[in-house]
């Protein structure tokens, strides 16, 4: 039994229900709980950055919740002050982390009571994972992977756990580039570029509640679509994907969608600032377009 | 002697009355045939000759009526004059008479119902019980015999001089009120021989509708009270008793029950999938549920298996969570011990591969503040899911499909008695159909026992619909599933079961079934065309009903649905419509009608198509 692994559990709120946050708490000290009695880690904290306006925990309540929860993980709260976006909070949050491992979380999630331990499972015996993914319920994630090896494209960071090594060695998220979609498709792309595996893995289970249209379809706001559609536009440039970048421009400037035609001006308002990032991959070997997705897709929703 | 042809309970005893039945239960308890029995409220003493035959019995009558026990003691028998009260008298009275001598057996027939104290009597039956370990057999007329039940329903309540309504009955009992009395006092059951009567003295006048047996009326509620019970037709209980130590079950009543229970089958064979299911549970919005996971036909391996899992939860959810093992039986076993078990005010089932999302629970709990009683439904997606197991994870599973809306919305009754469209987790059952109403799942069938209850309970209940997207009912398009496990033959005999079994019932239908059906007649009478008018459809206007058919919309996006399924039979021609005969296009109309791609895309049609729909 390897001892002395420690866990850094991070995750950015903004404007969250703290009652929710409370409930992921408490399925995050069980599956703390079991990772410590398996040995899997010897120490875990868990770290929040706030980036509302109003702060959603005051001191007391952070006393509180270490007080109650001690015995199992230290919690450590911060106000940004502003709202950094994930990107740049992650990377503001995982500066301070001296741990072993990170594993970055949306705040609603509830975790399984052993999904700590099967998410670090691949890292026992692989030392090429760069980040191993959980399985989102009720809606699973369509994205491809291979079922022999567990081998996919990249990973969501509902729930993803990543040695602390791997993470600085990739810089973090590009912050300067994305502010709430697609830091981690990039972020999980660089990772691969530096010859790391991204590992889903089916049966580390976290429940990341979402709902469905009365329709059966998968329901998104307008800031959503927007952030989406603007990032897509930022990925396409940045994995040197010029033709995939000029279908998307080409489409969205035909739109007569809204967030569409204000993401594609966007673009090219950083294209004239200079403010577009570095480009990676020349060669495609990493970076996947396919059918408007990042990599294969399973199905669609 | 003194004529007593006036008095009113002068009754004879007779082997298949009362007071043979009384005789019966306490010649087969085989108790010590020697001391006294005490007849307390003794009347004529019907039992007091057949007593003495069962050995070395003598026969002690207590009556309130002068005239009855002088009537005994002229025949020989012991018998002394006491009105019944409070226990302390009762004892005291009871003890002067009957001295240091050893009681037998008790019997108290017919006496419960007249006297003021009820319980006190009772009280006095358990102290002389546990004194002489002697059995009490108690008799009471059934106040919710079927009778008496249909006659009240048409504002009937007619007394007589004795009987079930004796006009002189001051406490009425049913068969829980007689058991939970006397459990309170610490009588318990050991045995029982109730007199039943088809027809009581309460069966009177036969005219009545809710009485003739001939009217459906008649019919469809004695449908309804024999699921409810076996004491519709039971005139007298009569029971035995042994004293033991009080228990009040009136003060055992759970006032914290859960909204709503929650039934999950388990064989045992998928633990990540429970593990799951539990997740989903501990995301509800609302978490007023109780989890019953019915472990069907577990080996300790399994066994222990669900428990890890349960126990694995957070402490919370885990106290919410209870495993009741079951053997023996099929699928609707786990689900009829499920229901029995289930403290819920609304029960539902979902099943160890379902998945739900954070509204399930708090969607049935809105649609039961609206309509506190119905069925209440939400709506399910199916999803399409294979196991998988990769180098660095158990045997699991994932999704290999999106989601398929193959549900609708809303319940259907009329589509419902042709074919299931509600997977179990879509619903949740109001409590009282099982517990009051006595509706089971068929154990005869092992496939299909879902649509089965829920076609029943809907036409008692009626559905509440709501069109929120609560769950995904996971289809394994590889690995074990109720359809991997069960043969075609075995669900298309199933099917015809359960249809020739709710054909066999009376069925109740909402408002608004009365016009589909109407319509339904209709399509068919005219063979789908809509006319404003009494008289038939032309010749041509077939022609262009057909031609509008063939060239519509969800015609066009079904045909290789069509074409893969045959749909349309394997002999359908499509005749060129316009050299087609009036007979071929008949038929070319009515079987497009009847396709099932034709009924799959209603949503795409407008009106034109010239079908109500």
């Amino acid at each position: 039994m390897q001892t002395g692994r420690s866990l850094h559990i991070q995750s950015v709120l903004y404007n969250n229900d703290q009652e929710r946050i409370t409930k992921s708490i408490k399925s995050l000290i069980r599956a703390a709980d079991f990772a410590i009695n398996k040995g899997v880690f010897f120490r875990i904290s868990l770290n929040y950055g706030d980036g509302s306006s109003n702060p959603i925990f005051t001191d007391q309540e952070i006393i509180k919740l270490n007080d109650q929860y001690r015995e199992y993980i230290d919690i450590h709260y911060t106000h940004f002050n502003s709202n950094l976006g994930s990107a740049r909070g992650h990377n503001q949050l995982a500066s301070s982390c001296s741990s072993d491992y990170i594993l970055i979380i949306n705040p609603d999630i509830l975790m399984a009571p052993d999904t700590l331990i099967g998410l670090f499972e691949p890292f026992k015996t692989n030392s090429k994972v760069g980040i191993a993914e959980a399985r989102q319920l009720p809606i699973e994630h369509p994205k491809f992977y291979n079922i022999k090896t567990g081998e996919t494209s990249w990973a969501s960071t509902a729930c993803a756990m990543i040695p602390r090594e791997v993470f600085e060695l990739v810089n973090g998220f590009d912050a300067d580039t994305f502010f709430l979609y697609c830091d981690d498709v990039d972020f999980s792309w660089r990772v691969r570029l530096k010859n790391y595996q991204v590992i889903y893995q089916p049966s580390a289970v976290v429940f990341h509640d979402k709902t469905l249209s009365n329709e059966g379809s998968w329901i998104t706001s307008d800031a959503e679509n927007y952030y989406s559609a603007e990032a897509g536009l930022l990925m396409a440039y940045k994995w040197s994907r010029m033709d995939v970048l000029e279908g998307i421009l080409k489409y969205f400037e035909n739109s007569n969608i809204d967030y569409y035609i204000k993401a594609a001006n966007a673009f090219k308002i950083r294209k004239n600032d200079g403010k577009l990032p570095e480009q990676l991959d020349g060669d495609h070997k990493i970076g996947e377009f396919v059918n408007n997705n990042y990599g294969k897709m399973r199905f669609s929703l | 002697m003194k004529n007593s042809d006036n008095y009113v309970y002068k009754f004879e005893y007779a082997h298949d009355n009362v007071y043979g039945h009384v005789i019966s239960l306490i010649q087969n308890m085989n108790f010590p045939e020697a001391g006294l029995h005490l007849d307390i409220g003794c009347g004529w003493g019907a039992i007091s000759n057949k007593v003495q035959e069962l050995g070395e019995i003598k026969y002690i009558g207590i009556d309130a009526s002068e005239e009855a026990v002088n009537h005994l003691i002229e025949t020989g028998k012991e018998a002394h004059c006491y009105k019944l009260g409070k226990f302390e008298e009762n004892i005291k009275f009871l003890e002067s008479i009957i001295l240091d001598r050893k009681i037998a057996s008790i019997s108290i027939i017919d006496i419960l119902e007249h006297v003021l104290e009820p319980e006190e009597l009772i009280k006095t039956a358990v102290e002389l019980s546990k004194k002489h370990s002697a059995p009490v057999v108690i008799s009471v007329p059934n106040f919710t015999h079927d009778d008496v039940v249909l006659k009240l329903l048409c504002n009937r309540f007619d007394e007589t001089d004795s009987g079930l309504l004796d006009k002189t009955h001051i406490n009425i009992f049913n068969e829980e009120k007689l058991l939970t009395i006397c459990k309170k006092h610490g009588l318990y059951q050991i045995g029982e021989n109730d007199v039943i009567m088809e027809k009581s003295d309460q069966h009177f006048p036969n005219e009545l509708l809710t009485l003739a047996g001939g009217s459906s009326l008649s019919q469809v509620l004695q449908g309804l009270r024999r699921n409810m019970g076996r004491t519709g037709k039971v005139n007298q209980f009569v029971r035995s008793f042994l004293a033991g130590h009080p228990t009040d079950n009136t003060k055992n009543v759970n006032e914290n029950r859960p909204f709503l229970s929650i039934i999950t089958r388990t064989t045992g064979n998928r633990p990540e999938e429970l593990k799951e299911i539990i997740l989903c549970l501990t995301g509800q919005e609302c978490t007023d549920f109780e989890v019953l996971v019915m472990g069907h036909n577990l080996n300790l391996e399994k066994q222990l298996i669900v428990e890890k899992v349960i126990n694995d939860s957070p402490e919370w959810i885990r106290n919410k969570v209870k495993l009741i093992r079951v053997n023996g039986g099929n699928r609707s076993t786990p689900l009829n011990v499920g229901f029995e078990k289930a403290q819920g005010y609304y029960i539902s089932i979902l099943d160890d591969d379902d998945l739900v999302f954070s509204n399930w629970v708090s969607e049935f709990k809105e649609l039961s503040q609206a309509s506190y009683g119905k069925i209440l439904k939400s709506v399910t997606v199916r999803q399409e899911y294979e196991p998988v197991q990769t180098t660095y994870s158990p045997k699991t599973s994932r999704a290999v499909s999106s989601f398929l809306k193959d549900y609708p919305s809303e319940y259907d009754f009329l589509t419902m008695l042709h074919h299931n469209q509600c997977p179990g987790l879509c619903l949740a059952f109001p409590r009282s159909i099982y517990h009051d109403f006595g509706l089971r799942f068929d154990e005869n069938i092992n496939t299909i026992e879902d649509w089965d209850f829920i076609v029943r309970a809907s036409f008692l209940c009626g559905v509440e619909s709501s069109n929120a997207m609560t769950s995904i009912y996971r289809w394994w398009k590889k690995g074990e599933s109720s359809q991997s496990l069960h043969k075609q033959e075995e669900w298309q005999e199933n099917y015809k079961y359960v249809q020739s079994k709710v054909n066999s019932q009376y069925i109740l239908l909402p408002p608004g079934s009365a016009k589909k059906i109407s319509d339904l007649i209709d399509s068919v009478y005219n063979r789908g065309y809509t006319h404003s008018s009494e008289s038939p459809p032309t010749y041509s206007q077939k022609r262009e009903v057909a031609h509008r058919l063939l060239t519509s919309n969800s015609w066009s996006i079904t045909k290789p649905l069509r074409a893969l399924k045959h749909l349309l039979g394997g002999d359908t021609n499509i005749p060129n419509i316009f050299t087609a005969s009036e007979d071929q296009l008949n038929e070319l109309i009515t079987n497009i009608y009847n396709s099932r791609s034709w009924r799959l895309t209603k949503f795409l049609r407008r009106d034109t198509y010239s079908r109500r729909e």
